[in-house]
């Protein structure tokens, strides 16, 4: 006997969820200005290999593709985990959410500690960002995007932080969304940058 | 909460779908000299994660279309510009040139 009355309102929610933007617009607007920046580094980088393509052809083979890949398989994995978090700020489960939160922000500093090693590993093979324009842009791309991984995890500790203190709830977990897309934003970043520096050559 | 439960793991199949792509990738990359059929895989091994983030992980798709769009279209039009330089780089040289 429910039923009549249940598939409007069914039908009345699933429209205004339609229309929800993630998080805020404020967030969005500064995910496609960092997209923008990070298009420009992408063309210019392109624009270097046109003129340069045997130097670019070198250049990856002496990059350490085993950090590469690792980082990017912990990188998706911390997109998972905060995923899941707002998944379960949702279902109004904290528990859960902080667990979550706290593997994202522990994937964020293995992804550190990775790109750490990486630096060092490649100054014992001789690599550094004065050697040429490829390994330039190396430095410039990773060391922006690592730039870009510390300001997420900040982002992500305060969302915890709000979290623990009972700021969230599952009618308004808006801040932890707006954290998650930014963290998201820079997963998606370092999804084209794997293959544009370590695999195509 | 059947719901619930059936949507925790879709995210945990596209955690895993991801994870396999990138291994993927990172085989082809093992190679010394990739073709370019090789490089279409990678290029498009890109777009497809990323549109399995965007709309799984970020939820746009129950965000308005032109968000999703915007964000998809940037991850289609990004990756494709890699592979064609990366096929031939004459054409942007010659576009590029002073």
């Amino acid at each position: 006997m429910d039923m009549p009355l249940t598939i409007p309102s069914f039908a009345k929610e699933r429209s205004q969820e339609s229309t929800k933007v993630p998080g805020n617009m404020a967030v969005w607007v500064l995910i496609f200005a960092e997209l923008s920046e990070f298009a420009l580094f992408f063309i210019l980088f392109l624009v270097a290999k046109a003129h340069q393509p045997e130097m670019f052809h070198e250049g990856p083979a002496n990059l350490n593709t085993t950090a590469g890949l690792l980082n990017t398989l912990i990188l998706i994995s911390s997109s998972f985990f905060i995923a899941r978090a707002v998944r379960a700020i949702r279902l109004n489960n904290r528990q859960a959410s902080l667990k979550w939160l706290g593997l994202c922000l522990l994937a964020g500093a293995a992804y550190c500690a990775i790109k750490t090693w990486e630096y060092y590993w490649n100054e014992a093979q001789g690599i550094n960002g004065r050697l040429d324009v490829f390994y330039s842009f190396y430095y410039y791309l990773t060391f922006n995007h690592l730039l870009h991984v510390l300001i997420g995890m900040c982002t992500v500790l305060w969302a915890t932080v709000r979290a623990y203190f009972n700021a969230y709830n599952a009618d308004d977990y808006e801040g932890l969304e707006a954290a998650a897309c930014y963290w998201h934003m820079i997963d998606l970043a370092w999804i084209i940058i794997f293959p544009l520096l370590y695999v195509l050559r | 909460m059947k719901a619930t439960i059936s949507n925790s793991k879709l995210l945990n199949s596209i955690w895993f779908s991801l994870m396999l792509l990138t291994l993927l990738s990172a085989y082809i990359a093992e190679s010394d000299s990739i073709g370019p059929s090789l490089m279409i895989v990678v290029g498009l091994t890109v777009s497809l994660k990323g549109y399995l983030v965007i709309d799984y992980f970020m939820d746009l798709r129950h965000a308005p279309q032109i968000l999703r769009r915007l964000i998809q279209s940037y991850l289609m039009i990004i990756p494709m510009l890699i592979v064609l330089v990366s096929i031939s780089s004459d054409w942007l040289r010659v576009l590029t040139q002073l």
